[in-house]
């Protein structure tokens, strides 16, 4: 639903929020502070249905704690910790 | 399109068809007259708390049959009915990665033959991660068992603006939810009151909400086992894992029909087109999403928290890395302050019974067997229980506070170097105070060979019962110099040997990752919990189960090693020399001397025979005969009796030496001993026995090798072999001696003038 998400007229594709398409994006891209929303799971991610289990899924919107490794994310009320090998693949949109 | 039914006979349980054996109607929830619950719930949601608070700590703490998981029974009368309650190891789903979840998995959907279904199901969900808690509620809705939740942290929640309304969530669901304060002991009547109730009830299944497709393929498979004794809800889980494990290690997946159709459903579905494989997880996360919503009285958002800004230190790499080291120094501290004058009192309470016993029995084999064997024995474990049961109360404070997530947090980098995972590092920790509990706590590890490697490297940590060593060690050769004025010489050496044996312990970690257990590490993925008050009970209850624990385990085998190394050490007896001892003391009797001068005498006359006893028993001649073996190091034959003993538990060797020298047994031995292994000088070479080269060889044996039985029984249980438990003490031993070595050989070249 969130996998490559276009700006129409300025507004997004869910609930008026904006997407800035970033190419290739993933969250160890993000830096401290930045509100980011997880479009996809790349291939050869083996933990996708842990990471669901805990909350972290397409559509989700983090908030970058401290952009190191592991990266530190505040998702709702849950602060997680994910290894690089983890961040580097999932891919996500910047959320302005 | 689907083969035959599984052969299976009437009333075969799943567990029963795994294991090819007929169990019988399986019956749910009734286990000789009381009715079984049990309780399910997310890692860190409160569950052990709400169990200790349901059970009042009247539980009995064991390990399921055949895996390293801990399984926690206890029990309440409530309403004239007797309930047992099993706290389920944390999990966050039934889809099951790690030995925990998967002990979960397997009894709540049959598959554990050892043990009964709960009659009903307790599912402890977190108010403030409502959403994601509730993924777990949903699944125990669906296996036709009464559920109730658990609603706990309400007043976390409401302080973080997030109201739940308990009574909308119990609408929306049609089950019974009960707002807890587990610590606080609310709400536990009410709780106690829904779960009978519910026994007595019909409630709704939740309801499947995945593709149809999918729903159809799962029911396909369900179709194979007609006969199970299983609701349907159970068989849909089933199948479903069935379908998501295209590596083969589900249990059901050893029938062949099963693993046949699978495959073939697989490919059907692929044909379609549509994300099968994450349908289940989406659609329950939305189901859950919105009954969150419902039941919230405000919309979720992020909001900076207290915890963001401690984080915002405890989590920094140097800064973090500042408190971390503080703190860790600073329980150090207090266990090495406070433990020695608890230890000091225990000692006097064994020494006062070892007085007592000898004066009841006449001298003798009984009297040796009683008061060296079993009380030296029991004395041997109760003198380090101080310092265990310290550093485990500040391990239970921190993990409670929710501090240890984030040492893991920070170690994380530094263990992977090693090849290990960021938790091992709450194991290495562990270790300080025992191995055993250290072992332990590496079952929290996923992947078996990440387990393994943590297991084996925890050994190297030095423990308690390696204390006395260093001390006796450093107090008889390293001077009491303050370098610069202020920093302890003696301390400065006693904190290297520590330094060096956790980095030994993550060489040996990094060496195992490379060469025999090589494989792809586990991503690291932890949950941080909020920082809390941690609670007196839970704190309590845990420093409990790790005493217990270390008594229990590391107790009985030393006590009976203890009872061994005693025969070794009293047989035989020389009578020739008894005789000869016999004489001198009636001489000196007779003899008109000063009476404090002839109690002086005797005092001398009894160590030397307890030396020369010492030297004829089979632990004396066991020491010479290693001697060749060991000089290369720097040891002689009397150290080699004090190394043999130490294999059974390193803490004897001290109390050996203090036989072997005849310092006697009190409070001053360790001063007495320093001094008499300072004195002791070599008949051949006419040179001091003993030196700080000498001293370091000794520490360095220590710190490496593995001189602990109930170390070795640990490992052979957690790792379910007796191959690497060997291989263990054999890598270790052999490193041990090589270390010893070079340095000696070494240390002795560069400064001969020391030896």
């Amino acid at each position: 639903m969130f996998r490559h998400t276009h700006l129409h007229n300025g507004q997004g594709a869910h609930g008026g929020r904006r997407w800035r398409h970033g190419a290739g994006l993933t969250l160890t891209d993000g830096q401290a502070g930045e509100r980011l929303v997880v479009t996809r799971f790349t291939q050869g991610l083996g933990c996708t249905q842990r990471l669901r289990e805990l909350g972290l899924m397409e559509g989700k919107i983090v908030v970058v704690l401290r952009a190191s490794d592991p990266v530190l994310l505040a998702l709702d009320d849950s602060r997680l910790a994910l290894e690089r090998t983890v961040s580097d693949r999932i891919e996500v949109e910047r959320v302005q | 399109m689907y083969s035959e039914p599984l052969d299976v006979k009437p009333g075969m349980g799943v567990g029963g068809v795994i294991t090819g054996k007929i169990r019988g109607r399986r019956r749910r929830g009734r286990v000789s007259g009381e009715t079984r619950i049990a309780i399910v719930g997310n890692p860190n949601s409160g569950k052990t708390t709400l169990f200790n608070a349901l059970t009042g700590l009247h539980h009995k703490v064991g390990n399921y049959p055949g895996v390293t998981v801990e399984r926690k029974l206890g029990g309440y009368r409530f309403d004239g009915r007797q309930f047992s309650v099993i706290d389920l190891p944390g999990t966050y789903s039934l889809n099951a990665t790690s030995g925990d979840e998967l002990v979960v998995r397997d009894l709540l959907l049959g598959l554990l033959p050892s043990e009964p279904l709960p009659a009903a199901v307790i599912a402890v969900v977190d108010a403030s991660h409502l959403e994601r808690h509730l993924l777990l509620a949903t699944q125990a809705m669906q296996l036709e068992v009464p559920v109730v939740i658990a609603l706990t942290m309400v007043d976390e929640a409401k302080r973080h603006g997030r109201q739940v309304n308990p009574a909308a969530l119990s609408a929306d669901l049609g089950i019974p939810v009960v707002a807890v304060n587990a610590p606080a002991g609310k709400g536990i009547e009410a709780l106690r009151r829904s779960v009978c109730q519910a026994l007595g009830s019909q409630q709704p299944e939740f309801p499947w909400t995945v593709d149809r497709r999918l729903l159809d393929a799962m029911d396909g498979l369900s179709e194979l086992m007609p006969q199970l004794d299983a609701p349907l809800g159970v068989k849909r889980h089933l199948a479903l894992q069935v379908l998501l494990d295209e590596i083969g290690v589900h249990p059901l997946l050893k029938l062949p029909a099963v693993r046949t159709v699978a495959a073939a459903l697989r490919q059907q579905l692929d044909a379609e087109g549509f994300d099968w494989r994450s349908d289940d997880a989406r659609s329950r996360h939305a189901k859950c999403s919105l009954l969150a919503l419902r039941a919230l009285s405000s919309p979720e958002a992020y909001k900076r928290r207290r915890s963001d800004v401690i984080d915002g230190v405890v989590t920094h790499p140097v800064a973090g890395l500042v408190v971390f080291v503080l703190l860790m120094g600073l329980m150090f501290q207090a266990v090495f302050s406070w433990a020695p004058p608890l230890s000091a009192l225990l000692e006097s309470g064994i020494g006062w019974l070892s007085q007592g016993v000898s004066k009841l029995i006449p001298a003798g084999p009984l009297q040796g067997l009683l008061v060296d064997g079993v009380i030296g024995g029991v004395g041997a474990v109760i003198v380090f229980l101080p310092q265990i049961a310290l550093l485990f109360l500040f391990i239970a404070i921190l993990d409670d506070s929710g501090y240890i997530a984030r040492a893991a947090y920070l170690m994380n980098k530094h263990m992977r170097r090693a090849g290990l995972h960021g938790k091992a590092f709450v194991a290495l920790l562990a270790g300080f105070a025992c191995a055993i509990p250290g072992i332990m706590a590496a079952r929290t590890i996923s992947d078996p060979r990440e387990r393994l490697v943590t297991m084996l490297a925890v050994p190297f940590i030095s423990c308690s019962a390696r204390l006395p060593v260093y001390t006796l060690m450093i107090s008889a050769f390293i001077p009491a110099y303050k370098i610069a004025g202020w920093l302890n010489l003696q301390g400065l050496v006693m904190v290297s040997c520590y330094m060096f044996s956790l980095a030994a312990a993550i060489t040996a970690a990094w060496v195992l990752r490379k060469t025999v257990l090589k494989g792809e590490t586990q991503p690291f993925i932890l949950e941080l919990p909020p920082y809390r008050i941690p609670h007196w009970r839970t704190v309590l209850a845990v420093l409990w189960e790790r005493a217990s624990v270390f008594i229990t385990q590391a107790g009985t085998i030393i006590l009976a090693i203890n009872i061994v190394l005693w025969f070794l050490v009293s047989f035989p007896v020389n009578k020739h020399s008894a005789a000869q001892f016999e004489q001198q003391r009636a001489q000196i009797s007779a003899a008109a001397i000063d009476a404090q001068l002839k109690t002086g005498q005797l005092a001398a006359v009894d160590r030397a025979e307890a030396t020369a006893s010492l030297s004829y028993s089979f632990a004396g001649r066991m020491g010479r005969f290693i001697e060749p073996a060991i000089t290369p190091l720097g040891f002689d034959w009397k150290i080699g009796v004090g190394l043999i003993a130490s294999f059974a538990a390193r803490e004897v060797i001290v109390s050996v030496l203090a036989v072997i020298y005849g310092v006697g047994d009190d409070s001053s031995t360790t001063t007495s001993l320093a001094s008499a292994l300072r004195q002791d000088i070599n008949p051949r070479t006419g040179k001091p026995v003993y030196n700080v080269i000498v001293a370091f060889s000794l520490i360095i044996f220590f710190i490496l090798a593995c001189q602990c039985m109930a170390t070795v029984a640990t490992v052979k249980r957690e790792s379910n072999s007796w191959g690497w438990a060997l291989f263990m003490v054999g890598y270790m031993t052999s490193l041990a001696y090589l270390a010893s070595l070079i340095f000696y050989q070494t240390a002795s070249r560069l400064f001969p003038s020391v030896v």
